[in-house]
């Protein structure tokens, strides 16, 4: 037995941004697990797919002033989200009240700070804490081994709402902690209502500890961590941080909470229960009488910068002081607070009962390294997809070599080509540090086969998934719902096999698309949909034909409309894709690096929301599948989602509609029974991995032709779960390949007002089989008969 | 009845402890699959089938998709699903030439335990772990392999 870790890839990075243009400066930062030095050089990617069956790996290096070697750094990353409260002298209080509705979800787990002003390195300050033994806490810094601990004897338990609050007085040494279930018929979602006996959990401890204050720090205030040291030496500023006035340093933290927390206190006295039973009677203090108020020190309330979306990091405090906070790593806000009702199932329409933000001790928001080198872009680049190839020492090899692409767009100007593709950077994003070989116990049943570790995911492993992306859960089981390009993405890489396919997926699949572009001799301008979405129907409108890359998923509602609009003004699409503009996706309103996804329960899914949290932060529109907003895929694109089967692919064969005389020139040198794609690098063949179908019942356009469909797909292809109503067994309901007619790859065409029109193959593994045969086959046909079909000036046949 | 509690007294409960999932999985296995593995021809036949077709295949056209037979479907779902810790999978350990049999930690961020057993290519590596998996259920039933 060894430790795999020897393999290990110990070397990665990330950029400021994905996407940019000639003239324009980006920067890399990087991490060198053995603070070993590195060669960087700029090289653009054409072939990322390694498989020996096909044209194999091709990059053309490029010669720039970034291109050397490097010392290498080990680049710390601070997961985990929290709330910070710079430190302020009211807060340095002698007696004190701590109190808040908590909603631990993983109470058992070890220590976990709730509203601490602790520094765990020098033993300071105090906080209210869940304990070893999941139970509540109070600690009482007086230096370190100098600490008074008040527990309640009594374990939290999971996904339960509690009232907890500690009171201290420092001059008699009396505190009084209590831990009082608060459940209501709807306000636990999927957790338990009944609470008996109460005695197992509820708790009320009066006791006298030895007398004085706790020691003084000028630590911040954090709610759901608390401080290991003091200077991480980063700060948060500017993009979701938006509205700071300078950088606010960070500490690193600890003891991080999973969980929700809703209406935290902080007052310089002893309350009495009955005076804490009224601080927490309103979302702020302006339900209190003035007098009451003197004492309070911090009254957060995180309802109060929730309007038509609750994306602000902004936390708000409603005291004198105006003790605002910030979350750092995207707490997720939001989400039903202790009161929620049911009544509301969106914080725009009732407010007060979102007031709770949800912790996961794993997510990130950004890495926060330190930059290793700037580009600036040369002015004549070419646009195409780039990468920053690291070695350590120059070596390749799977453990010694990262790349860390970046999309190269046409000059501010205007295009350089009739064509455009758009890479799928939400896409990548959304399916961002997976780690499901590791962490998925049912990940095997959907590919039929056991899960593969490449260096790059034993890496990302070790650093717990750098913060994970949407289609992992968290510890505690909530969806990850926020993904973050400011962070090694080590899935979105050249060479990379993916769990989900047999071969490759996502990005590296793209390369396929890239590699047939530029050998057919087409010229192109590459985007990506972060572009779109800003720049929308203005970017796409420069091109006579518009390409998708072969799984564009995750859209924004900017994102959508811009097709929509594209193909209204005649433009014309090829959509070599399936399962394309599925999930309704939001770019964060301060910062592009940073999207939100919740799944909702509709659609097939990595998780399910939780009860009352469909609608996004970031927007404020109900989040899940688009089909569910009225803007079924068919729409644009004339083929639905209909099965997903992560194995070995299969075919096409021809339909009648593809001799009308409106597609026969779509065929030009196919045989009217020649099989379609029984070929490529994507499962050996043309149809596989997810299949879309048309359907005129879910806004296929009328006059769509049936070009051609797949067929034979094993019984590991399962239909999609928003069409099934009851489960069953048997053709059209739960049937599997083997049985079920909808499972299918259709290939579909229609036309679009001003002379468009659309094509679209259904299939994620069509673009696999482009290069078959050194190029020459069907797929690559087909698809550069519409290619040029699309690009001839004038109406289509 | 062994009365089991938690540190704090509350009972550690047959429900809690999914007693009635495990229960039911091991009434299935014991009618519908147990039956082909006791017996060593029909357990070489199924140990066979896997090993000719451990990734599955392309369709090819006029065949049918290359899929299980009932019995293997339903062995390997379960060995598929069995518990993440000490899981075996596959390290790429050289491009395409070297797959070696590894054991997945219980969490993120632990260890990845890479064995000294290496296949040449990721079909033998699927297969080698189908064996390995099998051979652990059947020593749960008591049979040696």
């Amino acid at each position: 037995m060894q430790d795999a870790q020897d393999h290990m890839l110990r070397i990665t990075g990330y950029t400021d941004r994905l996407s940019v243009r000639p003239g324009e400066a980006i920067t890399f930062y990087v991490h060198s697990e053995r603070d070993e030095s590195y060669r960087a050089n700029i090289v653009r990617l054409i072939h990322g797919d390694t498989s020996p069956e096909g044209p194999g790996f091709k990059e053309e290096l490029i010669e720039t002033p970034v291109n050397g070697t490097y010392a290498g750094a080990y680049q710390r990353i601070d997961a985990g989200s929290y709330i910070i409260v710079p430190h302020s002298p009211p807060m340095d209080v002698e007696s004190f009240t701590l109190c808040s509705y908590i909603y631990p979800t993983l109470p058992a787990q070890g220590v976990q700070g709730l509203l601490t002003k602790l520094n765990e390195k020098d033993g300071t300050g105090f906080g209210l804490f869940i304990d070893e033994n999941a139970e509540l806490c109070l600690r009482i810094g007086r230096g370190v081994g100098a600490e008074v601990r008040v527990s309640s004897g009594r374990p939290l338990f999971r996904n339960l709402w509690y009232q907890v609050s500690a009171a201290y007085d420092a001059r008699s040494g009396r505190v009084r902690l209590v831990q009082r279930p608060f459940a209501t018929p709807a306000n636990g979602g999927f957790g338990m209502s009944l609470v008996y006996p109460l005695e197992d959990t509820a708790s009320e401890i009066e006791t006298t500890v030895s007398p004085g204050p706790p020691a003084v720090n000028s630590c911040p205030f954090l709610m759901a961590a608390s401080v290991a040291d003091p200077d991480s030496g980063r700060t948060i500023f500017g993009g979701h941080f938006a509205g700071l006035s300078k950088p606010w340093p960070i500490p690193i933290h600890t003891h991080k909470f999973n969980g929700r927390l809703d209406r935290p206190r902080l007052a310089n006295r002893a309350f009495s229960q009955d005076e804490i039973e009224i601080l927490l009677a309103g979302p702020g203090i302006d339900h209190m009488p003035l007098d009451a108020r003197q004492p309070v020190v911090g009254a957060w309330d995180f309802t109060a910068n929730i309007h038509d979306n609750a994306a602000s990091t902004k936390i708000v405090e409603c005291g004198p002081f105006a003790l605002n906070g910030r979350g750092v790593n995207m707490p997720v806000r939001g989400v039903p607070g202790f009161n929620w009702t049911s009544d509301y199932m969106s914080y725009r329409h009732g407010r007060e009962e979102y007031g709770a933000i949800h912790f996961h001790d794993e997510s990130v928001d950004d890495a926060r390294w330190k930059p290793a080198f700037t580009l600036k872009l040369p002015k004549d680049l070419k646009s195409g997809v780039y990468a920053a190839r690291l070695r350590i020492d120059g070596i390749e090899s799977p453990e010694t070599e990262d790349y860390i692409p970046f999309f190269v767009r046409p000059p501010v100007t205007g295009p350089t080509a009739r064509v455009a593709l758009v890479m799928s950077s939400v896409s990548y994003l959304a399916y961002a540090n997976d780690n499901l070989g590791v962490t998925s116990p049912v990940a095997q049943l959907l590919t039929a086969r056991a899960a593969l570790l490449q260096p790059r995911d034993l890496l990302l492993n070790k650093k717990e998934a750098y913060g994970l992306g949407t289609y992992s859960t968290y510890r505690d089981g909530w969806g990850v719902n926020i993904s973050s390009a400011l962070r090694p993405i080590l899935n979105m890489r050249p060479k990379y096999t993916h769990l989900f396919s047999p071969s490759v997926w996502q990005f590296n699949a793209d390369l396929h698309l890239v590699d047939w572009l530029e050998t057919m001799g087409y010229e192109v301008d590459i985007h990506s949909e972060e572009d779109v979405h800003h720049e929308g129907i203005g970017l796409l409108d420069q091109y006579r034909v518009v390409l998708t890359a072969h799984h564009p998923e995750y859209v924004s509602e900017r994102i959508m409309n811009a097709y929509q609009e594209f193909q209204l003004r005649g433009g014309r699409w090829l959509y070599l894709a399936a399962n394309g503009f599925y999930w309704v996706t939001e770019f964060h309103p301060d910062n592009p690096s940073i999207v939100e996804v919740r799944k909702s329960d509709q659609g097939s899914r990595a998780w399910t929301g939780m009860p009352g949290e469909y609608c996004n932060a970031f927007d404020g529109k109900h989040g899940g599948a688009w089909r569910i907003r009225g803007r079924p895929m068919s729409n644009l694109l004339g083929v639905t989602f209909t099965s997903f089967g992560l194995t070995q692919s299969s075919y096409y064969r021809r339909a009648p509609d593809s001799e009308r005389e409106e597609c026969a020139w779509i065929f030009e040198g196919v045989g009217r029974d020649e099989v379609i794609g029984d070929f490529g690098l994507i499962g050996g063949g043309a149809a596989g991995l997810e299949l879309d179908r048309a359907d005129l019942e879910l806004g296929t356009p009328h006059r769509a032709f049936l070009l051609a469909h797949s067929e034979g797909h094993s019984d590991i292809f399962v239909p999609v779960t928003e069409e099934i109503t009851y489960s069953s067994r048997g053709q059209l309901l739960t049937g599997t390949g083997e049985t079920n007619p909808k499972i299918r790859a259709d290939m579909v065409y229609f036309k679009a007002p001003h002379n468009g029109g659309v094509f679209s193959v259904g299939s994620m593994a069509w673009c696999g089989s482009l290069s078959h045969n050194n190029y020459d086959n069907n797929v690559s046909r087909i698809t550069k008969n519409v290619m040029d079909g699309f690009l001839r000036d004038g109406p289509l046949p | 009845m062994v009365q089991e509690a938690d540190a704090h007294g509350i009972p550690i409960t047959a429900l809690k402890q999914d007693y009635a999932f495990k229960a039911v999985d091991d009434y299935n296995f014991r009618m519908y699959i147990l039956p082909h593995l006791v017996n060593p021809e029909s357990r070489s036949q199924i140990i066979a089938e896997h090993r000719a077709n451990p990734l599955y295949a392309p369709t090819r056209p006029g065949k049918p998709a290359p899929i299980y037979s009932r019995v293997l479907v339903r062995l390997i779902d379960k060995l598929r699903v069995v518990p993440t810790a000490g899981k075996h999978i596959i390290v790429e350990t050289q491009p395409s030439s070297e797959y070696s049999i590894a054991l997945l930690p219980p969490a993120r961020g632990e260890t990845v335990v890479l064995t000294e057993e290496t296949y040449p290519t990721r079909g033998e590596a699927d297969h080698a772990i189908f064996l390995k998996r099998l051979s652990n259920l059947l020593a749960e039933y008591g049979i040696e392999t």
